[in-house]
């Protein structure tokens, strides 16, 4: 005691310490967990952190008009180009009607329904990003009162962002798909038979490998979820980078690019319930 | 007193803008670690540890928000702040090449120790140079931050040099 009393400050850093490191282990066996005075605190930080990213959406855009006449620009051919790509979609789209008709009846038929029917959808704007520049973590501003829970699925316009790891009442943290530690199962948009796993490769991307050795698989092929893990079927993912043989695992490896930009996602949709 | 609140305010309004307005000028997707220069600024010019204690609080609310394990930043925080207190006495602090020199290595520690105690903690297995690429960037980005930011310390009582 009497030592304690004679080095007070030595004895407060050995007990923060100590506080510290017991909660980095608990909290890495129960990931997501948070306790009702996290919550309150995180409640009242995101209540701040809205407007202020509101906020900055102004001042980005000020910036992209001051410096972006160039991209612009070009962004400007871009959707051109697009249009022209589009207009020619719709066409095909246009041919395609009928055999679209021909598979909604079969699968009303067969009681099948995609992720579109089954889920209810969350659409939520992101109100923080982690600043570590090494995970892909986000805030959103929509919780348990939206009805979200722990591991629902997060998607945007382009496809798979990740899923919901903390719930709060009014936001709720969301973990980038390339960082999550559960694996995605995928098929082929071009070629449902041909199915496999991914996960974070460690480096910003995915990579995985086939389930049957013999079917191909080339670079640029879109891959969606299949449908057989956590995340439903039919949300693309992203477009195969390479493909290489693995000497020590005998088996092919896929390099995938996420199609999602991480760092520019501004609003998301959050697939609730079935 | 009014001090003490002076400062939660600079560090509460530090952590608010490094997770919004600061994405909105992101270079090439990085954003500066105020809560880290923050703890550099009162760990290195000042005596008293009020700083330190909220760079660890701020670190655990950072840890609430954005880490998949919590208290991780705040550890770090807490070991970085510690250590520029015991090599404070030893140099003169008022000098912007050291001051480089300590924001370069501080940033380097804080990315490496956030990339070993995640990669430890939660078994996974992120390749120790991407989680380095963007540390040339965060230095600077980190000490114009400093640079700002450090007349703002200057005015504060108990600033040494």
């Amino acid at each position: 005691m009497n030592w304690i009393k004679e080095h007070v400050k030595l004895a407060v850093l050995t007990i923060v310490i100590i506080f510290l490191v017991t909660i980095i282990v608990i909290s890495s066996y129960h990931p997501g967990s948070v306790s009702a005075a996290g919550e309150t605190v995180q409640t009242a930080a995101a209540a701040a952190e809205e407007p202020l990213t509101d906020a900055s959406s102004g001042i980005r855009g000020f910036f992209n008009g001051l410096f972006g006449f160039r991209s612009l620009q070009r962004e400007n051919y871009e959707l051109r180009q697009q249009v022209a790509d589009l207009s020619e979609q719709l066409t095909q789209a246009q041919l395609d009607d009928q055999k679209l008709s021909q598979l909604r009846e079969l699968s009303q038929s067969l009681g099948y329904a995609s992720y579109d029917d089954s889920y209810e959808k969350v659409t939520a704007d992101v109100i923080a990003v982690d600043g570590s520049n090494i995970f892909n973590i986000f805030t959103i501003n929509a919780g348990k009162n939206d009805g979200i829970s722990a591991g629902s699925v997060v998607v945007n316009e382009d496809g798979l962002v990740g899923k919901v790891t903390t719930v709060g009442n009014n936001w709720s943290k969301v973990l980038g798909i390339v960082d999550a530690n559960d694996s995605v199962s995928f098929t082929l948009l071009r070629d449902p038979e041909v199915v496999g796993v991914l996960s974070g490769d460690g480096e910003g991307g995915l990579s995985g490998y086939l389930f049957d050795e013999e079917k191909s698989l080339n670079s640029g092929d879109v891959l969606i979820t299949s449908g057989m893990s956590l995340y439903p079927a039919g949300i693309t993912i992203g477009k195969v980078e390479s493909v290489e043989y693995d000497e020590s695992s005998k088996e092919r490896r896929i390099y995938v690019e996420p199609q999602v930009n991480f760092r520019a996602v501004k609003m998301v949709t959050v697939l609730v319930g079935e | 007193m009014l001090d003490k609140l002076k400062l939660t305010l600079i560090y509460a309004a530090g952590f608010l803008l490094q997770c919004t307005v600061f994405n909105a000028v992101a270079v090439f997707g990085v954003t500066p670690g105020i809560i880290l220069v923050l703890t550099v600024i009162y760990s290195f010019f000042f005596e008293k540890p009020e700083g330190l204690v909220l760079s660890v609080i701020f670190g655990i609310l950072q840890d609430l928000f954005f880490g998949q394990v919590i208290g991780i930043s705040a550890l770090i925080y807490l070991v970085i702040g510690l250590l520029l207190k015991l090599v404070r006495t030893g140099v003169y602090r008022d000098n912007k090449i050291l001051l480089l020199f300590v924001t370069a290595a501080v940033t380097l520690a804080y990315a490496a120790a956030y990339w070993l105690l995640n990669n430890m903690m939660l078994q996974a297995d992120i390749n120790f140079l991407y989680a380095l690429r963007k540390v040339p960037v965060s230095i600077i980005w980190n000490y114009v931050i400093l640079l700002l930011l450090l007349p703002l310390a200057r005015r504060r009582r108990g600033f040494t040099v």
